[in-house]
């Protein structure tokens, strides 16, 4: 990771947390009115994206820390909350659709922590079943070097029995992990894809195997797992290098600490594919065949889909039948398809993943 | 014959020595004037023959320009009528000659204006005028309101992209002025390595194909090049591209079809397989002219529709019949299967 430089709002120039994080970023800073200036200084560079990964804005958030998982009418979502913190990463897959979702990009840091923590309150004042997860703008664990909000969560959701949190991460940074009541309510979760792909299109992220390692010490400190096979990316052989990830996961860590197992193929809007084939002229993947879905994406021919996710799935059954195993943006068709069943069989896909979170994470839902 | 001075003035006019910008006219050697500077040629067109009986049997007309340089003279306008009194045999010309060190700028329209006044510049002249007008103006105002006055583009939309034909390699350059490529077209192809470039343009030309299809099968064998680590050139070179190109026995309209399918089924196997599949059954059904079929968009969706046209109960009722029908066919099956 390179920060080459910090903004401050001015605003929250005299935030604890500003002043923190500054203190342990050892690099220049300035501070601005607003985050015009800061786009400003990134929209100019030759690679916005790259310069982007390279500033840390620290702010304020002054809308919504939860908002809904950005689904689509025309597949099955999970319908998980997301915790808004902070947006952009500094790692570099070529297909992140953060590359095209804010103008322009940029590491922001929300400081208002008390704030967050207000509406966490209200949101865990509920006593349903809550599946609250980070990683949707974000890494979950890319802020681990500067702040503390990790422990801050973990120990608000270890203090109820209702919800879990969900830090997504293609990082190994759990030391501050460790030695945390967490009462396992917070699920750690591992990005995986195969070697080659993780290589070539997950610039700047930690190896399959780094991967797992952090993964296997989380389930040793206690921490139910997850583990999310997305994108899916199709090329010759993959199949079997699917396969060995598999294989490498349930020799990492047991089936009985997991609590889902998400699949989702490669699927990315328009503007993607011209920012991959301009920041990464390599990358071959928007060159499979995709249509344009119902809801705009460019997705894989739903039978090249199918076929994968049959052949990955029943890899999985073959190491964990009991492990539950979804599929992220998919129809009923795929579904059915893939897995033997439609979601509305089963009660819907979030009943499914709320009974496997009580499950996993000893939620008692009132 | 010797020489000829044939512009209609008297040989001896000059101008005055102590002003740059003037010219004054004089007999000047042919080899004394450097046909390679191509600084202020506009002219694209490179033939002179329609200009030698002309120039033979009633001299130049029209003088052409000079300008001094370190060797001799350039040309500033009537880079083909000197180039049709070399052909001519002629040793000096009578020509109106500009001092090294005259305005630029000036000079510089003079030349754009010799041929754009004279009739409308085509693509790549238009590009070599905006360059030099550019490269030669003392600030933007005043190449537009130059640009403006000789008729040139002025649009900042158009101007950075019209500047840039000029420097495109020459093959995509005569592919503009052949008319096979448009602007947008040529541009595309400029991004690519120059041999690349080459062998599109020929491939354009042969198939004779618009700029709707150009764009299709230029992404189509740009993307299938990059997936499977060819170059475009090899893929137009291969045989079943050769096969198709080089079989004169077809119409250049199933040729260009041809093509494309062959193109599309390599960029897309499998949807270009589920295509033909579901052709193949719908043919199948034998449904008639009055029943159409319709799958859902790229098979995403699960939906089809079925569109029915009559004019009336009896068209209706057989129609009814009809379906009733392919309800029982093995081949609905299939469709719906998937």
């Amino acid at each position: 990771m390179r920060i080459s430089k910090l903004f401050i709002n001015q605003q929250i120039a005299d935030h604890p947390l500003a002043r923190s994080i500054r203190a342990r970023l050892d690099v220049p800073s300035e501070y601005v009115q607003n985050a015009r200036q800061v786009h400003a200084a990134v929209a100019s560079a030759p690679d916005p994206v790259q310069s982007g990964k390279e500033i840390l804005y620290l702010t304020r958030n002054r809308g919504a820390f939860f908002k809904r998982c950005p689904g689509t009418r025309h597949y099955t979502c999970c319908d998980y909350q997301i915790l808004h913190f902070g947006t952009f990463c500094y790692m570099d897959c070529t297909y992140c659709i953060l590359q095209t979702y804010f103008h322009p990009p940029i590491l922001e840091y929300f400081v208002n922590h008390e704030d967050l923590m207000a509406e966490l309150d209200t949101v865990l004042a509920g006593k349903t079943v809550l599946r609250i997860g980070t990683g949707e703008f974000t890494d979950s664990l890319i802020w681990e070097l500067w702040t503390d909000l990790s422990k801050l969560l973990i120990e608000r959701f270890a203090a109820q029995q209702h919800a879990v949190l969900e830090l997504k991460t293609k990082t190994t940074a759990i030391e501050k992990l460790q030695n945390l009541n967490h009462n396992r309510k917070t699920i750690t979760a591992w990005s995986l894809n195969t070697s080659r792909i993780i290589r070539t299109e997950e610039r700047a992220t930690a190896r399959l195997s780094a991967r797992l390692k952090a993964a296997a010490r989380c389930e040793k400190w206690g921490y139910p797992l997850a583990f999310h096979f997305d994108p899916l990316i199709i090329y010759d052989g993959c199949e079997q290098a699917y396969a060995r990830v598999i294989e490498s996961l349930f020799s990492h860590v047991s089936a009985e600490n997991i609590a889902w197992i998400s699949l989702g193929a490669l699927r990315f809007v328009p503007s993607v594919k011209t920012v991959i084939q301009k920041r990464f002229p390599d990358s071959k993947i928007v060159y499979a065949e995709f249509i344009k879905g119902p809801d705009g994406k460019m997705r894989y021919f739903k039978p090249l889909r199918i076929n994968l996710y049959r052949k990955i799935i029943a890899c999985i059954r073959n190491h964990a039948p009991d492990v539950v195993v979804y599929l992220c943006m998919e129809d009923d068709e795929v579904w059915q398809k893939a897995l033997g069943f439609k979601p509305d069989d089963i009660g819907g896909l979030p009943h499914m993943l709320d009974m496997s979170a009580a499950r996993v994470c000893h939620l008692k839902p009132i | 014959m010797d020489s000829k001075s044939s512009d209609g003035q008297p040989g001896s006019e000059n101008s005055s020595p102590d002003s740059d910008s003037v010219a004054h006219a004089d007999t000047v050697a042919l080899t004394e004037i450097n046909a390679k500077d191509a600084t202020f040629r506009i002219t694209t067109r490179r033939q002179v023959e329609d200009l030698l009986d002309t120039i033979q049997s009633l001299g130049l007309l029209h003088p052409p320009v000079l300008i001094e340089d370190s060797s001799g003279y350039s040309i500033v306008c009537g880079f083909r009528r000197i180039a049709a009194c070399r052909q001519l045999g002629w040793k000096s010309i009578t020509a109106r000659i500009h001092k090294a060190g005259a305005d630029r700028f000036e000079i510089a329209r003079l030349a754009i204006a010799d041929n754009a006044l004279q009739r409308p510049l085509n693509l790549v002249e238009t590009s070599r005028a905006l360059n030099l007008l550019a490269d030669t103006s003392p600030d933007q105002q005043q190449f537009k309101e130059a640009a403006l006055s000789l008729g040139l583009p002025i649009s900042p939309s158009v101007v950075p992209k019209a500047r840039e034909i000029c420097r495109l390699a020459l093959p995509i350059q005569d592919g503009i002025l052949s008319g096979t490529i448009n602007m947008s077209m040529a541009l595309e192809l400029g991004k690519l390595d120059a041999a690349v470039a080459t062998a599109l343009v020929g491939f354009f030309i042969q198939l004779k194909v618009g700029l709707n299809k150009q764009r299709e099968l230029l992404l189509l064998l740009t993307e299938i090049a990059k997936r499977e680590d060819v170059s475009i050139q090899q893929l137009i070179a291969e045989k079943p591209l050769q096969n198709i190109l080089q079989n004169t026995a077809i119409d250049r309209a199933v040729q260009r079809q041809n093509i494309r399918s062959y193109l599309r089924q390599r960029r897309y196997p499998a949807i270009s397989k589920a295509e033909a599949d579901y052709q193949k059954r719908v043919r199948q059904l034998n449904l008639g002219k009055q029943i159409q079929l319709v799958p859902p968009k790229n098979f995403e969706g699960t939906t089809y529709a079925l569109t029915l046209h009559f004019e009336n109960r009896q068209d209706l009722s057989n129609l009814n019949k009809r379906i009733e029908k392919i309800l029982g066919h093995p081949a609905l099956g299939e469709i719906l299967k998937r």
